[in-house]
Order: structure tokens, then sequence, then C-alpha cells
């Protein structure tokens, strides 16, 4: 009596078509494009796969120890792999990152395996990643400056997460140069106009009384959130300066025409503020004489300075430049 | 326009030559000699290599005419109008799909004078020796550089060439003459209407009047029996007697709309001339750079999806002898070499708007933002760090500092990608569109994101972004102009009444990279668009004119159309002419 005989054997090999990041963020999706080469007659279509956790390092839960499980099981379909097989073909296969820090190593498996009389032995490829905390970052705006001394002003502020969490109800602080919470604002459940996850909150808070220019801190902690999630802070700017008590009324017109110019841009002072489209603006500001200058494209003005005793108006002249088109010599 | 539709429209504007179907002297690579396929391995698209010219005896010519032009451009046209004026055959060869060159997107304006009828009619005193002594003035860095036999040529033929241009169908905007203006000291550019057919513009802005030049001297030289060969490019000129005799011709491979060579090539036989007029080098980085070390990749030639000024004329030339004359020019920093360019594509003319009705938007992708007001935005470097007054556009200012090293050991020339930061109210104030057509984000010239930080780190999707913007050093960078716009003093760059805070999110960076503009140096001519070698001697049947000849720092037109007209005449008379100049 012969023994049977051995089906014939045909390895199966793998590779990765594009490198895997070195840091993912936690508990985010990723994907792995893997490579299948195998004999001309074989069809993976449909082969089942495995990717194991097979080691941890540093691992905050488990202290290191290695543990394999499973983390994603399937099928191999991919845009490359159809149903008439190949003998190289690939497979993007998305998994979900852990939620904790750590290097991980996983592998992928493709078991072994007999088909059509012919045996393919296990096959396997491993590769590694670090996971990272999701990075946030914040912005604030729409504050005026200058502001009174002294006094409330709201401004709005925003934190986002780069990978897209919903950052809803969380805390951004405003701090002072000392580090001490002057406001703090909850984040809103709808992310601002224009931006793809940026939530936001309106803040009051109290400017300086000392005169001159400040700045204040933003601080954004994400203790609180399921995943991990780097702290973040920025800064935003603005100036102080003494209650108004007058009004100037400032018209600005071409200098040939005496046409009003919108959007003619003022500076009083520290006040900024555009003309409308009759060339008017009107600011609030404290007696004394202030700097006056203006800018618009395409026209000019000389600096000079208004000396403010009570309500009052003014009228400038605006030089168009010569036809200064800044591309005129590039226009020929 | 789909893509059928525009390669219809390419086919209409490719007609088959006149006399010969083009076909029918295309022939292979390996058929038609010069080395076959093989002469042809290592071209690459944009930028061709030097090859060493075939020798005369390897070449099977697959044409023969008496002249022929090579780039249907400014100088071009005209060139090829003069020798078939004079009874020759004329070949004009174009690399693009259609005819026109850079001109056809220019403001066509005409730097010409010495007394034309615009000018009498207008009442200004000019003359040829007024012309002459402007533009070899001393004082005058776009002037004191030149060849003044090629200033006294061109301001003696500057009228001849008016009356030229007029009788060859010009429609001339008989209410404008503009001027005084760089080396002029009265009124003298000229300019034609623009051309009135919408489908055979390039670019849609105010007055790219340049069509109205390039298109009626096709339609003349059509009329008269120019024959015009397009999508093929010059790859050498072929000089007999071991590169030491008379230049029997010059060599071609087709190219495809993206102007990638096929395996087609030509060889045409001249018997009276070559004229080079494939315009200048700026899109050619290492010629460009033997001028200028600082001009690396990441600056653009404004019209590189148009007509690439790849230097094929000049390295033609060149390697069969030509020298480069009057260079001083193109380093004087007087003319127009730079300009900041639009925003937010790499193909940035800056008055050349390039819409999706226009035949080459399948190359440029996108229209770009024009800066109405530099207050706008901030620019930084690839490190996201400010480096110069954005209001400025001087060259020992701004481009200077633009092109200044970063401080990278990985990158010591060139100053690397320059983008613009902006926030969503400057977006408002300037009504641009942050979508395509207007933007390329597909090719990473234009980002938006949430914050500063996510925007920095979208940047390194750009080809020229060698590295990742610390999003940190943005942000701060950022900051820092902010209290600059409270307190209305920039302290680190002077930069007048800084106006506008960059705050309100989303956040936008555009390619801002400068753009190069003219080239104002190239092989030596004489007066007769003679090209001319080390020694001063002609080389008898090559002649240049426009961007690809030097001696003349003149912008533009008017110097590509006087020396365009004066080649073809020569080289039409040519034949048996003198070795010396």
């Amino acid at each position: 009596m012969t023994a049977p005989k051995a089906a014939p054997a045909e390895a199966i090999a793998l590779e990765l078509r594009e490198p895997v990041p070195n840091e993912i963020d936690a508990g985010a999706r990723f994907s792995v494009v893997v490579g299948v080469k195998a004999p001309a007659t074989r069809n993976l279509h449909g082969a089942p796969f495995t990717i194991i956790s097979s080691t941890r390092e540093g691992d905050v839960n488990d202290g290191g120890h290695a543990v394999d499980h499973p983390v994603l099981s399937g099928t191999l379909v991919g845009s490359h792999l159809g149903p008439e097989g190949g003998h190289d073909t690939s497979a993007r296969l998305t998994a979900t990152a852990p939620e904790d820090f750590g290097t991980f190593t996983w592998a992928l498996v493709v078991p072994a395996q007999e088909v059509n009389a012919v045996r393919h032995p296990e096959a396997s490829l491993t590769f590694s990643f670090a996971t990272r905390p999701h990075a946030t970052s914040l912005a604030a705006w729409d504050h005026p400056s200058p502001v009174v001394a002294g006094r409330p002003f709201t401004v709005k502020v925003g934190a986002k997460c780069t990978a897209g969490c919903a950052l809803a109800g969380k805390a951004v602080d405003i701090r002072d140069e000392a580090g001490t919470v002057l406001a703090s604002g909850t984040l809103g459940e709808t992310p601002w106009p224009g931006t793809t996850g940026l939530y936001w909150a309106s803040v009051e808070v109290q400017a300086p009384a000392a005169l001159g220019p400040f700045s204040r801190a933003l601080a954004f902690s994400a203790a609180e959130l399921k995943l991990p999630h780097a702290g973040a802070s920025a800064t935003f700017s603005a100036v102080t300066i003494p209650p108004p008590d007058h009004h100037l009324s400032i018209t600005v017109v071409d200098k040939e025409t005496q046409a009003p110019l919108q959007d003619a841009y003022l500076r009083v002072g520290l006040v900024r503020i555009a003309t409308d489209d009759t060339g008017l603006a009107r600011v609030a500001v404290s007696a004394g004489e202030l700097g006056l200058s203006i800018w618009k494209a395409g026209y000019d003005a000389p600096d000079t300075t208004v000396v403010v005793t009570g309500d009052d108006a003014v009228r400038v002249e605006m030089t168009a430049l010569p036809v200064e088109d800044p591309f005129a010599r590039w226009n020929k | 326009m789909a893509d059928d539709a525009r390669d219809k429209a390419a086919r209409r504007r490719d007609p088959k030559p006149s006399a010969t179907s083009r076909r029918s002297f295309l022939k292979s690579g390996a058929a038609a000699g010069v080395g076959g396929a093989a002469a042809l391995a290592g071209l690459a698209a944009q930028e061709a290599q030097a090859q060493a010219p075939p020798l005369a005896g390897q070449v099977r010519w697959s044409r023969e005419v008496d002249v022929v032009v090579i780039g249907a451009g400014a100088s071009g046209l005209p060139a090829a109008i003069a020798a078939r004026d004079q009874g020759a055959t004329v070949l004009l060869v174009e690399q693009h799909f259609d005819i026109g060159g850079i001109a056809i997107m220019s403001g066509g304006m005409i730097h010409m004078g010495g007394g034309n009828r615009i000018q009498k009619e207008k009442g200004v005193q000019d003359s040829p020796d007024l012309a002459f002594t402007d533009w070899v003035n001393a004082e005058n860095g776009e002037a004191k550089f030149n060849d003044r036999d090629l200033v006294r040529k061109w301001a003696d033929e500057s009228v001849p060439t008016f009356e030229f241009l007029t009788a060859n169908g010009l429609d001339w905007d008989e209410k404008f003459l503009g001027g005084p203006g760089d080396a002029s000291s009265v009124p003298r550019q000229v300019r034609p209407k623009e051309w009135p057919i919408r489908k055979d513009l390039v670019a849609f802005d105010q007055g790219r009047n340049g069509s109205g030049i390039v298109r009626a001297l096709e339609q003349s030289a059509r009329k008269k029996g120019v024959e015009i060969l397009l999508s093929h490019r010059m790859t050498n000129v072929v000089r007999e007697g071991d590169r030491r005799g008379r230049v029997m011709g010059a060599t071609f491979v087709q190219v495809d709309r993206n102007f990638t060579p096929t395996n087609q090539t030509l060889n045409v036989r001249a018997r009276r001339g070559v004229i080079l007029c494939t315009g200048g080098h700026g899109n050619n980085v290492e010629f460009r750079r033997s001028f200028d070390p600082r001009l690396t990749a990441e600056y653009q030639w404004h019209g590189q999806t148009l007509a690439p000024h790849n230097a094929d004329g000049a390295k033609a030339a060149m390697a069969i002898g030509a020298s480069m004359w009057a260079t001083a020019n193109q380093t004087a920093e007087a003319g127009e070499a730079f300009n900041k360019g639009r925003i937010a594509t790499r193909d940035n003319y800056i008055r050349g708007l390039i819409t999706p009705e226009s035949p080459i938007f399948f190359r440029a992708k996108a229209s770009g933002m024009n800066v109405t007001d530099w207050q706008n935005l901030i620019l930084v470097k690839e490190n996201g760090k400010r480096f110069y007054d954005e209001l400025d556009s001087s060259y020992d200012g701004f481009f200077a500092h633009a092109m200044a090293w970063t401080g990278d050991p990985a990158k010591l020339n060139g100053g690397g990608p320059i983008w613009a930061i902006f926030d969503s109210e400057a977006v408002k104030r300037e009504k641009w569109g942050t979508e395509a057509p207007v933007v390329d984000r597909e090719r990473g010239y234009f980002f938006s994101a949430d914050t500063l930080e996510e925007l920095a780190a979208q940047m390194k999707r750009n080809p020229f972004q060698w590295r990742e913007m610390p999003g940190t050093t943005l942000r701060e960078t950022v900051e820092r102009f902010n209290t600059f716009v409270d307190t209305g003093i920039d302290l680190d760059f002077k930069r007048r009444k800084p106006t506008h805070k960059i705050a309100t999110p989303p956040f936008y960076a555009a390619w801002a990279t400068p753009s190069l503009h003219d080239s104002l140096s190239g092989i030596r001519i004489n007066t007769k668009c003679q090209v001319m070698d080390l020694q001063a001697d002609v080389i008898p049947g090559l002649y240049a004119a426009g961007e690809t000849a030097g001696g003349f720092a003149l912008h533009g037109l008017g110097r590509a159309i006087v020396f365009g007209r004066i080649a073809g005449m020569e080289a039409a008379k040519d034949g048996a002419r003198s070795t010396r100049a």
C-alpha cells in the first residue's frame, strides 16, 4: 500500500504596495495596499485573510505584554483583484488603528489552503506603525481692535481636530500672559460656516485696564475626549484705547473727480474703519491729536493728523495713481 | 468645452499644409535617418536635452523648401511673410497646435516708432535718430547694454515694419499710442485691435490685442502661400561639412497636445536659410540658470502651457557654433524678466486669463487669482516665514529676497516656493473664487483649511514644497503680522499701513512664486539677423529673431516683429552670402 501522494505546493507572496504611515491617529481609519503574487494558475479572488495584532510595545493598558488577536478579517477583493483572479494583483484593506498609544506590529495572514489539488502554504506580511494623539488647533477671530481699556469685548474662538472628531461641548479657555483663565467658551454643535469641522464659541472677555497692545492666549484641553488628543494653543492680539468721547465723520473722495471712494481703509489713531459707498466713515475717538492714514489700492494720500476737540467732520482727498497698474510693464 | 469638442477645435486650427499633405512627408524615426528613434531617446516632453547635431551627410531630407522658419509667433510670422514676399517657398513650423506663440495672449503693444503714421497723426515728433538715441541711453538700464548696431537697425526699420504690418492686415487701434516709457522719450507703442473672433483667442482679459497681430499675419501668410506646419518641435539645426559649413536645414519631431514627442520625425532642407524664431529660454531651467543660478525649478515661465520657451533655438544654434550676445541684459535687472504673477495656479501670466473656454485650459488647469490689493495677504516661504514687504515688486527688494537662501542646507539655490496666506475676509474683499476653475487644488497650488496649522500640513502636496511647512511657525507668523495691523507698524519688513488681519476661518494658501517673463539675451545676430559664432563669423544660412536672439533688451513685440521681418527678407535673398558679417 502506498501513502497518498502529497499535493504540490505553490507559495503566495505578499508585499506592501504603498507604505504604511509611520504614525496614525489613534482610532483612525487607514488603508493598507497589499500586493499579492501567486502562481498564474491561482485564483485569489475571495481568498480569506486576517490581520492579526501580534505585538504591542509600550502599551499602557497591558504593560507591554504581547497579545495576539485579529483586528480585521475578510476576503481579498480589490480593484485589481477581480473574479478572474490573477498572479500579481493588489487589494486595498481598510483597518482602524487602535485607540490607545503605542507602537504596533500587525501581520496580514492568508491561511494555508488547498485549491484544485494544489497546496498553498500560509503567507504573511508584517508592518508596523505607531499611534499618536489627534492633533488639534485653534483660531480666534471677529474681535475688535482697538477695544476700550477695562471694558468687555467678544471674540470668536474655534477648535479643530485633524481627525474630524466632534468637539462640541468642549471648552476653550482665554488666558492672560500669566496663564490666568479670564474666560472660557463652550464649543457649539455646528462648525463655523465654510469650515469642515471648526467648532466654535463666542466668548466675552475683559480688556486689560492698561492702554496699548495686548495679547491673549487660547488653550484647548482635550482630556475629556474619548480618544487621545493633543492640546493646542494660539494667541490673538488687540490694542486698548481710552473711552471715546467724540465722533469724527470722515469723507474720502477722489481728488480730481471729487467722487466718493468706497472701501478706503482709514486708521485714526488706533481705530481702523472702512468708508461706505458714500465715502463716509464715522469713528468714535477720544480728544487729542490723532494720526490719520488711509489706504486704498490705486490711490495715495499723505498721512496727516487731526486734532479732535469735539464732534467733527473731515474731508480727505486721495490722488489716483497714474495708471500705476503694478502690472503695466507686463501688459504689453 | 468637452475634450472632443476641444480636439475638433484644435484640428480646425491645425489644417493640413496647403501644398503637401503633412502625412506624406512624415516618416517614422527609423526610416528618416538622423539617428531615428535613437535620436529621440531622452527627449523629454518639456525639456529636450542638448544633443550632438547630426552631420549633414547623415540626414535624409524629407522636404526641401527655400526657407524654414521655426516658431509661428511674433517674429516667425513676419519672417515667413517677408521671405515669401521675396518669392521664396516657405515652411513655417510651430510646436503648439496653433500659431501665435506667447504673442497671442499679449497686450499687443508694439514698441516701434521712428515717426510712424499714428505718431504723426497724434502730433508726436519722432525719428529713427531719436529712437536710436533713446535706446542706447547710457543711463538707462534697458538701453546701455544693447548692441548699438542692432538698435540702429531697429530704429531705421521701425517705420517700414509699421507699413509692412499695415499691408499685411493689422487693424490698428487708432486711438492708442502708448508711452513714453521704458527707454523711449516719446510715445512709440502702437497696437492693433483685439482679434474679433473669440474662438480664435487663447486668453480672455482686458485687451489681449496681441491676437490682432498674429491672427492677421496668419491670415496673410496663408493667403500668400506660406505653408504652416503645427505640432512639430525642432530638434536640431544641420550644418554641412563637419558642422563648419552652411546650414542645410533642420530636423523636427512631431509632438502631441501636451508637447510630448511622438515617434514621427521630419527633416527639412532649406535651400536659402533656416530662421530661428523659437522664443526665449525662460522655460529651460538649466539654460536660464546659466545667467542666474537662483532660477531653480520652482519659478515658472508664464507661457509654459501655451508656448514653452525651451531655448530650443539657442541650444541648436550653440550646438553648431553660435555665440550668445549681450548677456548683461539678462541680469541687468532693468528689463521685464520677472513678475509676481497671478496666484493659485502654476501657469500664472499676469494678464493672460486662461478660462475653461481657452483651447489651452486643459494644460493650464486653472485661471488663477488676480491680486488687486496685496494688503489682503501675506507672503511666506516654504518655512512659513514672511520674507519681505508684500507691497514691493522691485528687483533688489522683493525678488532678491524671494530668491534668497532660506537657511535649508538641503536647498542652497533658489528661494523655494512662496505662498500667499489669507483668510475668508480677504476672499470677500477680492471677490475671489476658491474652487476650480479659478484655483488649482488638484495639483497642489491652492489649499484651504480650518486652521493655520492644518493649512501648513497640506502644502507638502505641492511638488516644489520639499519639506513640510511647520504649522506652528505659520501660525506664529500670522499672529505676529496681526499685531502689526493692530498698531499700524510692520516691525519686520516696514510694509506700509498693514490693513487687514488674517484671522477669520477658513484660511487659504495660494501658490505665489514669482514668474519669469522676458528673455533679454540670446544668440548673437548681426543687423541682417544672421547668427554669428564666437569668432564673429556668420554661420551661413542661419538666422534668428525675437527672444531667441540677443543684443537688444527691448521688451517683446517691437524687437520680435522688426527683426523677424528683416530675417525673412535676408534669408530669402541668401544663397551665396559672404561668411563675414
